[in-house]
C-alpha cells in the first residue's frame, strides 16, 4: 500500500493586511505519497515557493491544515519546528546560502554544528560528498566552487540530517543548463533511494525529466490555485 | 560550535578587529590603573606595618625643629610606668630649622618637596636599626667632622651634586651670611611613599648630634636638645600601639615628665586616616571600569549588529536545517565572547608593557610601583567575558529571531 505522506486541507496564506492582501495560496488541496518526486511549476509570484515553505514548516498557512508523515506541523511550537526541519526536512535553494568562510565539509556539517560534530558524522559527510560526485574537494573553500559544485554542496548539506523529504525552490535557477540536468539527475537518484522530493522550478526540461520518471508527478500552480494539467499558456513562463 | 562561532567571529575581520582593539584599550586601562593602585596599596600596606607599635615623642603640640626636647627624656620615656617596659627601643633625632636647606627646595623634583637637616646618633640609631644602618654607597658619617648621609632618592631627583664627596652648603641665618659646609659620604637607602609624583616629599639628610648641636649654636638656635623621640614597643596590632600613646599623654598631663610637656603619637594612625584616600582611588576605579565595560559593550554591540544583518540570510538557512532559536542565540554570544577575549588579550599585553614602561622612572608615575596581581589578570578577563555577553545580548536576540521566510525571500 502506498503511504500517503504530505498532506494539505483547505491550505490559504494570505499575505499583507486589509485592502492590500494577495493570497499566495487559495484553499490549496494536495496529497503526495511517499517517495514521490514531484516538480511544481507555475509563473513567477503564484505561489511556488510559499507553498514550499509551508510544508518546510519555514512558514505558517493563514488557515487550513498541515500533515506531513502524520504530523499536524501547523500546531507545533517553534521549539518542535526546528526538531521536524531537522530530522525531516532538507532544503535546497537558488541560491545556495553557502557559508563562505568554511570549507565544503565544514559547510555540508553545519546542521550537525550545535550538537557536536563527531567522526562519524564527518565520515557520513564524505561519503554523500561521494554520492553528489565532490568526494575530491572536502577541503575546497566554498567561495572557489563554481555554481553547480555550489548546489551540490548544498543538497550534501540538505542530505546530512537523512531527511524524509528534501525541499528544493528552484534549484537549477542559478545554473547552466548541462549543470541544471546533472543537478536534477542527482536529486532524482536520491529520491530513489526512498526520500520525498518536491523540486520547484521554472524551467519546463526540468519538468519533463521528472515526468519521464516512474515515480515523477507534476502539479501546477497558478495564482495560488492548484492543477495537475498545465492550466496556463506555455508562453508566459518566464526563463 | 565553538570553533564554528570563532571562525564566523572575523567574518568582518577589519571591523571585529578594530573592535577587539577598541575593547582592548579599555581593559588596558582598567588593567593599568588596578595595578597602579594594587602597588601603591601593597606599598602603603607595607609602611602601615613598619609603623607597627611605633610611637613618635615632640614637645607638646610642636613639630619639626620647634619641638625642644631635653636629653633626659629618653630615660625618662624608660622610666614611665607601664610603658617603659614594652619598649623595645628607641631612637632620638634633632631636627634643624628649614632655612638652614631652604635653598635646596626649588631644586628638588615637586613643589612643596623638602630637603631637611637632622641630626642623629649613631650608635642609638644602629640600635633601632634607622638610617645610619641603610647605607648603600659610601659609609657612615663620623662624629664632628660635618659629615653627611643622604636619602638614595635624591640620587635621581636633585638638581644639584649629590655624589659623593660633593659638599651641601647649609645657611645658619635667614640672610645667608653665616654657612657651613656639610660633605656627602654616604647614601642610605630609603623607599618611597608610594604617592603619584605630584605629592610632596620630605628628603632627609643626617649628620652626628655634635655636628647638629655646634651649627644649631652658629645659628643662635636652641642646642643640646632633641627634637623628636620614637619608641618601638612590643605590640600585637595598632590597637596596642595607640594604648601607648594615651598612656604616655596621660602621664605627660600628670606632670610625669619634670619641665617639659609631650605630645606622643603614632604614625599608624596618620596613615590609617590617609587610608580613606585610597578609598577615593578604588572608586575612580570602579566608576572607569563600569565605563570601559559600557563602552566597550557597545562597540561590541554595534560590531556584532553589522555583523548579523548583513548575514541574516544565513541565519535563516541555518534556521532551515534545523537550528533552534538558542543555537543561534548561543552563536553569537560566542562570537562576540571571542571579541571580548581577544580585546582581553590585547588589553593584557599592552598592558603589562605600558606598566613595565611607566614602572620605570618615566614622570608622572616615576617611582610609583604597579603590581601585576592575578587578581587584576582576572579581574580583566571577567570583564572581557561580561563585555562579551552584554555585547552579543540584543544581537543575538535579534539574530535567533529571524524568521526564516521573510529573509529568505527577494534575490
Ligand atoms: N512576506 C510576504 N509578504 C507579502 N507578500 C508576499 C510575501 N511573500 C510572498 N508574497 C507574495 O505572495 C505571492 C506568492 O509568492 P511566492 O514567493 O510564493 O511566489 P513564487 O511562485 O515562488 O514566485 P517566484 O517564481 O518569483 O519565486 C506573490 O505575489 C508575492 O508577492
Ligand atoms: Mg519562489
Amino acid at each position: 500500500m502506498i503511504k500517503i505522506f504530505i498532506v494539505l486541507k483547505n491550505v490559504s496564506k494570505i499575505y499583507g493586511e486589509e485592502r492590500t492582501t494577495i493570497k499566495a495560496l487559495d484553499m490549496v488541496d494536495l496529497e503526495i505519497e511517499k517517495g514521490k518526486i514531484i516538480t511544481v511549476m507555475g509563473p513567477s509570484g503564484s505561489g511556488k515557493s510559499t507553498l514550499l515553505n509551508i510544508i518546510g514548516a519555514m512558514d505558517k498557512p493563514t488557515s487550513g491544515e498541515v500533515l506531513v508523515n502524520d504530523i499536524e506541523i501547523g500546531g507545533l511550537p517553534e521549539r518542535k519546528l526546528s526538531n521536524y526541519r531537522k530530522t525531516q526536512i532538507g532544503f535546497i535553494f537558488q541560491n545556495f546560502y553557502l557559508l563562505p568562510n568554511l570549507n565544503v565539509i565544514e559547510n555540508i556539517l553545519t546542521p550537525l554544528v550545535p550538537y557536536r560534530i563527531k567522526e562519524k558524522d564527518r565520515k557520513k559527510a564524505q561519503e554523500i560528498l561521494e554520492i553528489v560526485g565532490l568526494g575530491d574537494r572536502a577541503n575546497t573553500r566554498v567561495s572557489k566552487l563554481s555554481g553547480g559544485e555550489s548546489q551540490r554542496v548544498a543538497i550534501a548539506r540538505a542530505l546530512i540530517n537523512d531527511p524524509k523529504l528534501i525541499l528544493a525552490d528552484e534549484p537549477t535557477g542559478n545554473l547552466d543548463t548541462e549543470t541544471g540536468k546533472s543537478i536534477v539527475e542527482t536529486l532524482i537518484k536520491l529520491a530513489e533511494s526512498g526520500t520525498t522530493l518536491i523540486i520547484v522550478t521554472h524551467d519546463p526540461r526540468v519538468v519533463s525529466l521528472v515526468a519521464k520518471h516512474p515515480l515523477g508527478k507534476s502539479i501546477w500552480i497558478k495564482d495560488g490555485q492548484l492543477s495537475d494539467q498545465a492550466t496556463y499558456d506555455l508562453d508566459c513562463w518566464d526563463d | 560550535m565553538l570553533l564554528f562561532s570563532i571562525k564566523n567571529a572575523f567574518r568582518k575581520k577589519l571591523i571585529s578587529i578594530l573592535s577587539a582593539i577598541g575593547v582592548g584599550f579599555g581593559l588596558m586601562l582598567v588593567f593599568v590603573i588596578g595595578a597602579f593602585t594594587a602597588g601603591t596599596s601593597a606599598q602603603f600596606q607595607d609602611s602601615l606595618n613598619r609603623t607597627l607599635g611605633v610611637v613618635s615623642v615632640t614637645e607638646k603640640l610642636r613639630g619639626g625643629a620647634d619641638s625642644h626636647l631635653p636629653l633626659s627624656l629618653p630615660q625618662d620615656l624608660l622610666d614611665t610606668p607601664n610603658v617603659g617596659d614594652d619598649i623595645l627601643s628607641y631612637n632620638v633625632e634633632t631636627q634643624t630649622a628649614d632655612y638652614f636647606t631652604s635653598e635646596y627646595w626649588a631644586n628638588l623634583s615637586t613643589f612643596g618637596d623638602r630637603l631637611l637637616l637632622k641630626g642623629l646618633n649613631s650608635t642609638i640609631d644602629g640600635n633601632w636599626g634607622g638610617p645610619t644602618t641603610k647605607i648603600i654607597e659610601g659609609r657612615n658619617f663620623d662624629p664632628n667632622k660635618n659629615e653627611t648621609i643622604i636619602d638614595s632618592r635624591l640620587v635621581n631627583i636633585a638638581q644639584f651634586p649629590v655624589t659623593l664627596g660633593s659638599n651641601l652648603t647649609m645657611n645658619l641665618d635667614l640672610s645667608g651670611n653665616k654657612t657651613s659646609i656639610l660633605t656627602i659620604v654616604g647614601i642610605y637607602k630609603q623607599e618611597d611613599i608610594g604617592a603619584p609624583s605630584f605629592v610632596p616629599r620630605d628628603y632627609y639628610i643626617y649628620t652626628d648630634m655634635q655636628t647638629t648641636w655646634n651649627l644649631l649654636d652658629i645659628a643662635g638656635e636652641t642646642s643640646d636638645i632633641y627634637t623628636l623621640i620614637s619608641l618601638r614597643f612590643n605590640v600585637k596590632g595598632h590597637e596596642d600601639t595607640d594604648e601607648f600613646v594615651e598612656k604616655i599623654n596621660d602621664y605627660s598631663e600628670a606632670d610625669g615628665y619634670s619641665h617639659i610637656y609631650v605630645t606622643a603619637f603614632s604614625l599608624a594612625s596618620f596613615l590609617r586616616e590617609i587610608e580613606d584616600t585610597f578609598a577615593i582611588f578604588d572608586t575612580f576605579t570602579s566608576i572607569l571600569s563600569f565605563i570601559v565595560v559600557l563602552s566597550g559593550g557597545m562597540a561590541i554591540i554595534v560590531t556584532q549588529l553589522m555583523s548579523i544583518s548583513s548575514r541574516m540570510k544565513e541565519f535563516a538557512i541555518l534556521k532551515a536545517t534545523g537550528w533552534k532559536n538558542r543555537h543561534i542565540f548561543k552563536d553569537v554570544i560566542y562570537e562576540s565572547l571571542t571579541l571580548g577575549i581577544l580585546g582581553a588579550i590585547i588589553g593584557l599585553s599592552i598592558g603589562v608593557g605600558l606598566i613595565y614602561i611607566l614602572g620605570g622612572n618615566l614622570l608622572p608615575f616615576g617611582g610609583a610601583s604597579a603590581i601585576i596581581t592575578w587578581r587584576g589578570v582576572i579581574e580583566v578577563i571577567a570583564y572581557a567575558l561580561g563585555l562579551g555577553i552584554i555585547g552579543g545580548l540584543y544581537p543575538g536576540i535579534k539574530a535567533s529571531r529571524v524568521r526564516p521566510v521573510v529573509v529568505l525571500k527577494g534575490e
